[in-house]
């Protein structure tokens, strides 16, 4: 017998067993039965009661989740050298796309500056809700509005303070109970209230990126906490960068006014604002507001950026890890525009092409060297 | 239920698709333990043997073109290595005896037999609610309502419910299965 004749009549068994069984089948497993004396005993072996009880508790002694977890752990670097056989194709094709693109677009305002373009397939968006009693929803698609969705209001009803979490690799926009939107970035974490009573609205940006469109309410300021800043706003758009690995909190006000807690400083719009964690101190300097907002629409674009900053933008939204051969390298300085939503693997390859650096990946671990 | 029978299914497995390798470990990965259990009666060395023989599996999947190979190719390689262990475990000699008695293929086959029931049995379980699935376990046990009914401290009628449910549950598994059974049938008929 072959295995396929083997679980075809084990089916067969199943069926009898569970008695879901058909008439003609029941005739094919009898005329089986008659065909071997031995199968006859088998028949009688297999659908014993006793024996099926400890199998049944034999199956319960394994943990089919774990061993599988285990198992793709050993198996996923020899799938990831897979991968990169297929990309080496691919990046042949992208460096000549890219060598021509450089020559078109020649960056003139510096010398040391590499220049990188490119379009590609989604990185997928997600978030994770979790209420006061720790109940964790999982947010499929996009968006997800507290004011108008129905959908986990039993779940939710029961906490007055609610947390959302975009981890690595996700992007995520939120409606707030006042109609403001907030577009989070990766490794983003934000609270705030299922709604909003009292006199001021206030969420916190625990950590990471997020864009916010404020709605207008002058009776009702809207406050941005952290750590170590208050943002006071009164109907507005700005994006704020505070990622927990980095000292900087940098807000960018694209329109209306923002106020700092640390200095009282008012922003205006195209201003942009760097406070330092560990100083203290709070500097503000006019800026395109498109490189620090682009994200939101998909976009990165980077003007005479320095590597270590382009390479940690990465390292979020594709959950990789970079590590640099020399300290040296984090210093070069790259301009470009991509599309967000790309494989990583794909600027990485673009930028391999700019003939700098060089990149080798080890498990999740890139290495930066010098080409 | 991704039928195991299909040919795609083999074809991206060769290919590296780890989704083909996912459905090819859920199907066999508690038929194989069971398998090895018999022999070897601590669990967490037979996870280990069996990880193990998936990795391989892996590791070679360029090799297999169809079902049957990938079947036997884990049955031969948790055999040799309960024989390995039995070496250094100094396994029972009348357990050493039925082993190298599983060499001889009709009994080999019984064994993939009896296995695919149990996974069949153990799949069809696994889908059920908590509540149904422990009052379906009781019954193909060979438990009758009313032993259930009593040892649950509940009525017979929710017996009765539960079971219905079950068995729905059941018909929705095997709803594809089904057509392939069908077709199966036909070929095989339109083959003699």
């Amino acid at each position: 017998m072959t295995p396929k004749d083997c679980e075809h009549i084990a089916h067969l068994l199943f069926l009898a067993y569970t008695g879901e069984i058909t008439s003609e089948q029941k005739e094919e497993l009898t005329h089986w039965q008659k065909e071997d004396k031995h199968h006859m005993d088998l028949y009688q072996i297999i659908m014993n009661h006793e024996r099926i009880r400890s199998e049944r508790e034999i199956f319960l002694l394994f943990n089919q989740q774990r061993a599988w977890a285990k198992i793709s752990q050993k198996t996923y670097r020899k799938s990831k050298m897979l991968y990169t056989r297929i990309l080496r194709y691919t990046a042949v094709f992208i460096c000549l796309t890219c060598v021509s693109v450089y020559f078109l677009y020649p960056d003139k305002s510096e010398e040391k500056t590499e220049i990188a373009e490119l379009f590609l397939e989604p990185i997928s968006p997600k978030a994770i809700l979790q209420n006061e009693q720790d109940v964790r929803i999982s947010l499929p698609g996009q968006c997800y509005s507290i004011k108008d969705s129905n959908n986990h209001k039993k779940q939710l009803e029961t906490s007055e303070v609610l947390r959302i979490y975009v981890p690595k690799g996700g992007e995520f926009e939120l409606v707030l109970a006042d109609g403001t939107h907030v577009w989070m970035n990766s490794e983003t974490e934000l609270r705030f209230p299922r709604a909003f009573t009292g006199d001021k609205r206030q969420v916190e940006l625990v950590s990471g990126e997020a864009y916010f469109d404020v709605t207008k309410d002058k009776t009702k300021p809207f406050i941005v906490r952290n750590k170590d800043l208050d943002l006071t706003v009164l109907g507005t758009q700005f994006n704020i960068q505070n990622y927990s690995d980095e000292h900087e909190i940098i807000t960018t006000l694209v329109e209306g006014a923002v106020q700092l807690s640390s200095n009282k400083t008012i922003l205006h719009p195209g201003e942009q604002a760097t406070y330092n964690k560990a100083t203290r101190e709070t500097q503000v300097e006019t800026v395109d507001t498109e490189l620090f907002t682009a994200w939101r629409e998909g976009r990165l674009i980077f003007k005479s950026t320095r590597l270590e900053v382009v390479l940690k933008q990465l390292s979020r939204w594709y959950d990789v890890k970079f590590e640099y051969e020399e300290e040296g390298l984090k210093d070069l300085i790259f301009s470009g525009k991509m599309k967000k939503y790309d494989n990583g693997n794909i600027i990485l390859g673009i930028l391999k092409a700019t003939g700098k650096i060089d990149f080798i990946q080890q498990d999740s671990i890139i290495h930066v060297k010098k080409q | 239920m991704v039928t195991i029978k299909d040919t795609i299914l083999i074809k991206s497995f060769n290919e590296g698709d780890p989704v083909a390798f996912k459905a090819i470990f859920d199907h066999y990965y508690k038929i194989l333990c069971s398998y090895t259990y018999h022999f070897i009666h601590t669990s967490y060395v037979v996870d280990d043997i069996v990880q193990d023989i998936f990795v391989a599996l892996w590791n070679r999947r360029e090799r297999f073109d169809c079902i049957e190979k990938i079947s036997s190719f884990l049955f031969v390689s948790a055999r040799n290595a309960c024989l390995n262990h039995s070496k250094h475990e100094q396994m029972k000699a009348e357990k050493l005896k039925e082993f190298v008695a599983q060499t001889d293929e009709a009994v080999y086959d019984d064994y993939i037999i009896m296995a695919e029931f149990d996974q069949k049995l153990n799949h069809w379980l696994e889908s059920l609610p908590t509540e149904c699935r422990k009052i379906i376990d009781m019954s193909v046990s060979g438990m009758k309502n009313d032993e259930i009914a009593k040892s649950l401290n509940i009525s017979v009628n929710t017996v009765k419910n539960q079971k219905v449910k079950g068995f729905k549950i059941l018909k929705e598994l095997y709803k594809d299965e089904y057509l392939t059974i069908l077709l199966y049938i036909f070929t095989t008929l339109s083959a003699k």
